[in-house]
């Protein structure tokens, strides 16, 4: 605490804390900040209100239960988990994901990008004052990609439809056709959401020149994803560490300059329209038949010994399954790097020096998810 | 209202018969057919005092005050935005306009000092608990709890952990428990429109 | 549950053996045979315990290292990783640091981004702390893994070096209770601070069975909670 004496007057630092029920802290998280006046001086984050043991209990289960534990890890880009999480069995296993499973998985977890991009643009604009335009604009668009994902695998928010080989079942008849309803409906919402935002003068003025961080930081952190693109590293691991089929695609990564708020935006805004184009693509070079898991698909899935580090692009950023098996059919130890996790240790470094309510923007503009901080 | 109309056309044929205060006579002609229908339209006279409910209940009235209390807070149930995982995800899809809660008089509300309904949605863990019961107790009476969800049920999915408490209802009682993981929009409502029957039912307490 | 081995699929041991790494080692004594009630079926091999180490070719990345920190024993082998393979790395606790100092500051190896730290209990063989590290200019990738003992579970701390590690590292020190020497601010961070006594993810500390929670729960009459 720092006391100053200005004309008989004592100035101390005064310690806030915000949450862990806070209509803007995206979750169960918790900050005390400490500020002089309206800089924040210091801040500490308390994470931990949301531990429930999702790597223990996934030592417990076997590799297909263990699907829904990754759903429910990172709530927001399901997909991204189960990609992560089945291509690390496979790849223990050796087991090859036929060519027809790929590109439904690929289209799903780029679907599920957007999805995830939908909800950062609705959450980031209600922190950044819009009283719940945002809000309802992504929520619409999401309901016709969620429309999509409960025809494919029955439920609207854990799908726990990938399988270790492929995928559980074989997807709608009118598969493509409905995607490419949704893509049409996808592309004039972001249209809409890029006209209420990108351009308005009051986001502007509350996004730009905060939370700079520049990329030797960035990467000191481990920070990953559109935080580490938007500091200026160029830098996707659908591109420089492919998996799956994803070398089969043309896409571009956005890159931004100054490491900002807004350019973190900017980024994810740009990536909805990649993505966009990835699933057109996938879409075209889709096989209309073939199996969805490889034929000569064990009953019962075991690992042999052995360790493998699987990471994924994530909408938040690396998402990475650290197995170990030591045999058998559960994991020996499974450690699931989650992005918003290393995201979140850099908050203190960012927030110190700016402005009280620029706080809920930088943490807005990482797109925390607390369950995946938390596990 | 004939007559209204025939006030308003001139009398061309009797200029000089205009005396003021007095009223116009204009000799009859045909109806035209716009008047014809303002005259089958015209409602009948309202004279006030004579509605039928006054005749019958003369300006009362009449229900049970418990009743009537029930009815204005159920029909305006605040809840707290309380989501904690990933059942908030849903929670919020259920007011966002496509499955719509508004119309229920449901509008999440930040403060706990001024909602009536916590809605938990999401594992409560043990670090976490002591912060769901002093929000509990910042809610000012009349109060219910819906516990959203399977890990506010009992733990759900992750009720094998020591961290975590299993079910909401050990540390605050709870009044509606929905089931799912997470539950669909619908079943959410359905815990709401639950919860109102409930409030409707245990007036008297 | 495991099923007894006598009632294994037949393809198992196709799609059991992954393709990078060469075959398991040599089967132990042929386990015993089920029930008389079952169909005989022949007795599988037993499955080896351990991955085989195979050594990474001449040129591999941990030649540099081990250039780089001369007179450090370290043990280098292969991991498979989602696009081929990688070099792991072990080393003891005490060269754990300049090791590391070497991989970040080396400029041929130039390994500045953590991308993970995790803690691992193998229980009769101690505890364990991997590190898996990359480099987006030289693109390389190293896994560095380091062990410790049950009764002495320090590990230099990575922080100063690495600012990834941080909050890593007081996770796996929740987590499993291994102490990182240096570390700034080693307090609990994900577990309630009353209940950081027992370490969750060690072996020694098993989840309760379904049957005994709902026992308990039975028995203390859930459901009521406090008026």
């Amino acid at each position: 605490m720092v006391a100053e004496h200005e004309q008989g007057l004592d100035i101390v630092d005064m310690p806030i804390n915000m949450g862990p029920q806070h209509p803007s802290t995206h979750g169960v998280f918790r900050m005390v900040l400490v500020i002089s006046g309206e800089k924040v001086v210091d801040v500490t984050p308390h994470i931990g209100y949301m531990h429930r043991g999702g790597e223990k209990l996934m030592e417990a289960m076997d590799y297909r239960q263990g699907i829904g534990y990754a759903d429910r890890t990172e709530y927001l880009a399901q997909f991204s988990a189960e990609l992560g999480y089945c291509l690390a069995v496979e790849k223990l296993m050796g087991i090859e994901v036929p060519e027809r499973a790929e590109y439904i998985r690929i289209i799903l977890t780029e679907l599920n990008r957007l999805s995830s991009h939908f909800m950062f643009m609705g959450a980031f604009g209600i922190d950044s004052g819009l009283f719940g335009t945002s809000f309802t604009y992504a929520f619409r668009e999401r309901e016709y990609i969620q429309d999509v994902f409960e025809e494919v695998s029955g439920d609207r928010l854990m799908y726990a439809y990938f399988r270790v080989g492929g995928l559980a079942w074989e997807v709608t008849d009118n598969f493509t056709q409905r995607v490419h309803e949704v893509l049409k409906k996808t592309q004039k919402g972001i249209k809409d959401l890029d006209d209420l935002l990108t351009k308005n003068e009051i986001f502007m003025a509350r996004c730009q020149n905060i939370g700079a961080f520049t990329a030797d930081r960035a990467i000191a952190y481990g920070l990953s994803g559109p935080l580490l693109r938007a500091s200026g590293v160029n830098w996707d691991l659908r591109r420089d560490e492919p998996y799956s089929i994803y070398p089969r695609f043309t896409f571009q990564i956005p890159v931004g300059n100054y490491g900002d708020v807004y350019d973190r935006y900017l980024v994810r805004l740009e990536e909805m329209r990649q993505s966009v184009s990835i699933i057109e693509q996938a879409l075209e070079k889709l096989p209309p038949e073939g199996p969805i898991v490889p034929e000569k698909m064990p009953r019962r899935l075991r690992t042999p010994p052995g360790e493998v580090y699987a990471k994924v692009e994530s909408p938040r950023g690396e998402w990475g399954v650290y197995l170990v098996s030591k045999g058998g059919d559960k994991p020996y130890r499974l450690k699931m790097r989650s992005p918003s996790f290393c995201n979140l240790s850099a908050l203190r470094e960012m927030t110190v020096g700016q402005f009280l309510a620029d706080a809920v923007m930088i943490l807005g503009s990482m797109d925390i998810v607390l369950c995946d901080v938390d596990r | 209202m004939a007559e209204v109309i025939a006030q308003k056309a001139p009398p061309a044929t009797t200029p000089e018969k205009q005396i003021e205060g007095a009223p116009v006579v204009v000799p009859e002609r045909e109806k035209t057919g716009v008047e014809r229908e303002a005259e089958r339209l015209t409602p009948a006279p309202y004279e006030p005092g004579t509605a039928l409910y006054r005749q019958v209940l003369p300006g009362i009235m009449q229900m049970p005050v418990d009743a009537l209390l029930a009815f204005a807070r159920e029909s305006s149930l605040w809840p707290m935005t309380f989501g904690l995982a990933c059942c908030a995800i849903e929670m919020i899809a259920t007011y966002m306009p496509h499955y719509d809660l508004d119309r229920f008089g449901i509008v999440p509300w930040p403060s706990p000092r001024q909602s009536d309904v916590m809605i938990v949605s999401g594992t409560v863990t043990k670090k976490m608990a002591p912060a769901v019961k002093l929000l509990y107790e910042q809610m000012p009476n009349p109060k219910w709890v819906i516990a959203m969800g399977a890990c506010a049920t009992n733990g759900g999915p992750y009720t094998r952990y020591d961290r975590v408490l299993q079910g909401v209802d050990k540390i605050i009682p709870v009044d509606v428990y929905v089931p799912g993981c997470p539950p669909r929009p619908e079943a959410l409502m359905d815990g709401f429109i639950a919860l109102q029957h409930k409030i409707m039912e245990e007036r008297s307490k | 549950m495991t099923l007894p081995d006598g009632q294994e699929e037949e393809a198992q041991g196709d799609a059991g053996a992954a393709p990078e790494t060469p075959p398991p080692a040599e089967a132990a004594a042929p386990t015993p045979k089920p029930a008389a009630e079952r169909p005989a079926r022949p007795a599988k091999e037993a499955e080896p315990k351990e991955a085989p180490r195979i050594p990474p070719p001449a040129g591999s990345i941990n030649e540099i290292l081990a250039a780089a920190v001369p007179g450090v024993a370290m043990l280098a082998y292969m991991v498979p990783t989602l696009q081929g393979e990688a070099v792991a790395v072990e080393v003891g606790r005490d060269d754990l640091v300049p090791v590391m100092t070497a991989a970040r500051d080396d400029k041929r190896l130039d390994l500045k981004y953590l991308r993970c730290l995790s803690g691992v209990d193998w229980q009769d063989e101690g505890l364990e702390v991997v590190y898996h590290l990359s480099s987006f200019t030289t693109r390389h990738q190293l896994t560095v893994k380091t062990r410790v003992t049950y009764d002495d579970p320090v590990v230099p701390s990575l922080a100063s070096l690495f600012p990834a590690a941080n909050w890593h590292e007081r996770e796996t020190r929740d987590m499993f209770g291994i102490v990182f020497d240096g570390h700034p601010n080693l307090v609990p961070l994900l577990l309630p601070d009353d209940m950081t006594d027992h370490f969750p993810l060690r072996k020694d500390n098993p989840l309760q069975e379904i049957e005994e929670w709902q026992g308990e729960n039975l028995r203390e009459g859930a459901g009521e909670g406090e008026e």
